[in-house]
């Protein structure tokens, strides 16, 4: 038994490493989301990640007593995730035979529809949708992991100066996405509020 | 660096910049406000970069069930080797301690089964039952339908409802210090969300309708969270394999919960569809032997407990004779 209750992610690490499934579901229940966010920027498709989402965990344990203790539990998870999409990925594609065209990659987020109230946010989230999937997994690892560059590099096996270009062209694609858009919806708004300062 | 030179894409880039505007500390904040302050031309830049960085965002959520879901399934497929460790456990003193833990986590997970656990209510045909929920909303289910819903629902949870079928929902609003609980029907990858609030929900081989009478629901596609509506009374949305974009229209609603009142309202309904109906509901099979009948349309209303009259008035309507075969009906 355990006289004191773990409180760092090594902690909880060396628990799971030593066969507490308790320490597993601490690892789960912390990180599932940001597994989906991250595994859907390499390939927007639900099933695909569920799937990878439960692969990953069932390896960890399964091959716990090869596993050393990494720097960081989240980008080991990261890391991971991303191997096992990317091989689920390929398998698919071979089994699909000559269909080898980028019918994963294609995004299907194509039809954003609109909604109730413009809402800048929800506006931003479809933009990042639309961009390639490589691009949309650099942005969610820099601008929502705020990870470094080195650490993005090491995560991915970019090469720094691709990964740069490729981060810079995302954020010019999105910015002119979202200036399209707010230029549409500016005088909208100027005019509702005209309205109401009336009233 | 050369801040000077920056653009708006430079300064999102810049690890300096983005640790400032997402996690400031004393240093990089002394330095940025005095660089603004002493390059007040800078000013647009440095605002359109700060909102990009505050603005990126990944809104996916698994849902509660989908998280339940693939635990169960990763704990189902862990590899049980645990031998050698438990017995070296249990030889140190400790032993009435790991009994004890046992027994807790016995409880725990028969509290996790029993709040956890789901019960299923269903109609047959010519059927239509009230079911009252332990939160005070009540559910009226018709003919071939069914609901699930988990067993305890307590104060903080959320409350959800999967369904096949037809449904009509009179929604309790709930609050929990002054937050409103939110109650969610699935209809497969269709959730609609809604707080306090009547309508109907109908769930049939792939078309998904919903029809707002009172106060405002929320639905979002699972399958893609960007393809969403939010509908007032009045207002009702369909979604089938043609159609999977959701888009709203205004509607009769009385069309969509009539059949709460026994009575069941066609407006302009071909005949191929009210067949597809018939056999929803009544599990009647209707053959329309005569081809150019199939798209006739009927406007009208019959009790829903008596069918016959429905068959009446068609005949009345149109120059068709409706003859019984079996468990077939065809209409010539």
């Amino acid at each position: 038994m355990y006289s004191e209750l773990p409180n760092t992610e090594t902690d909880w690490w060396l628990r799971l490493l030593d066969g507490d499934q308790e320490a597993l579901g601490y690892f789960y229940q912390k990180y599932a989301d940001t597994l989906l966010k991250y595994g859907l920027s390499i390939v927007y498709n639900r099933d695909l990640v569920r799937d990878a989402v439960q692969e990953l965990f069932v390896q960890i344990w399964n091959r716990r007593k090869n596993l050393t203790t990494p720097n960081s539990v989240k980008y080991y998870l990261i890391a991971s995730l991303r191997r096992i999409i990317l091989k689920s990925v390929i398998d698919d594609r071979k089994q699909l035979d000559t269909n080898s065209d980028d019918d994963y990659f294609v995004n299907n987020y194509s039809q954003i529809t609109e909604l109730d109230v413009p809402d800048i946010d929800n506006i931003l989230q479809g933009a990042i949708r639309t961009l390639p999937p490589r691009q949309q997994e650099l942005v969610f690892l820099r601008f929502f992991e705020n990870m470094s560059y080195e650490a993005i590099s090491e995560v991915t096996g970019l090469d720094y100066q691709i990964l740069r270009n490729t981060l810079y062209r995302a954020i010019k694609s999105l910015r002119h996405n979202l200036s399209d858009k707010i230029d549409l919806l500016l005088p909208l708004m100027l005019l509702l509020f005209a309205c109401l300062l009336r009233n | 660096m050369n801040y000077l030179e920056f653009d708006i894409e430079d300064f999102i880039m810049d690890d300096f910049f983005q640790k400032w505007v997402k996690a400031p500390d004393e240093d990089s904040d002394k330095f940025w406000t005095q660089w603004i302050l002493a390059h007040p031309e800078k000013k647009k830049e440095i605002d359109n970069a700060m909102h990009f960085i505050k603005k990126v965002d990944f809104n996916e959520k698994w849902t509660p069930s989908e998280r339940a879901k693939m635990w169960s399934y990763i704990e189902s497929n862990l590899e049980k080797d645990q031998s050698n460790y438990k017995k070296v456990r249990l030889k140190s003193n400790w032993s009435w301690l790991a009994v004890a833990c046992s027994l807790i986590i016995i409880c725990s997970v028969a509290l996790y089964f029993y709040r956890f656990r789901t019960q299923e209510t269903s109609t047959t045909f010519r059927e239509t039952k009230k079911v009252l929920l332990n939160d005070g909303s009540v559910v009226t289910l018709n003919a071939n339908s069914s609901i699930i819903y988990k067993n305890g629902w307590y104060a903080n949870s959320n409350r959800e409802v999967w369904i096949k079928g037809d449904a009509i929902f009179e929604v309790s609003k709930q609050e929990v210090n002054g937050e409103k609980i939110p109650f969610v029907v699935h209809a497969d990858n269709l959730n609609v969300e809604v707080l306090g609030t009547i309508f109907s929900v109908s769930n049939r081989r792939d078309k998904k309708d919903i029809a707002l009478q009172h106060g405002s629901v929320k639905v979002t596609d699972e399958n893609n969270i960007a393809n969403t509506v939010i509908l007032r009374p009045g207002e009702g949305v369909s979604q089938s394999q043609e159609q999977i974009t959701l888009i709203k229209q205004e509607i009769d609603t009385r069309y969509y919960t009539s059949w709460k009142d026994k009575i069941t309202l066609f407006k302009q309904k071909s005949l191929a569809e009210i067949a597809v109906m018939m056999k929803e509901w009544y599990d009647i099979n209707i053959i329309i032997d005569n081809p150019t009948l199939k798209n006739e349309t009927f406007t009208g209303s019959f009790p829903t407990d008596s069918v016959d009259v429905f068959f009446v008035k068609l005949q009345k309507l149109y120059p068709i004779q409706v003859t019984k075969k079996g468990d077939n009906i065809h209409l010539k």
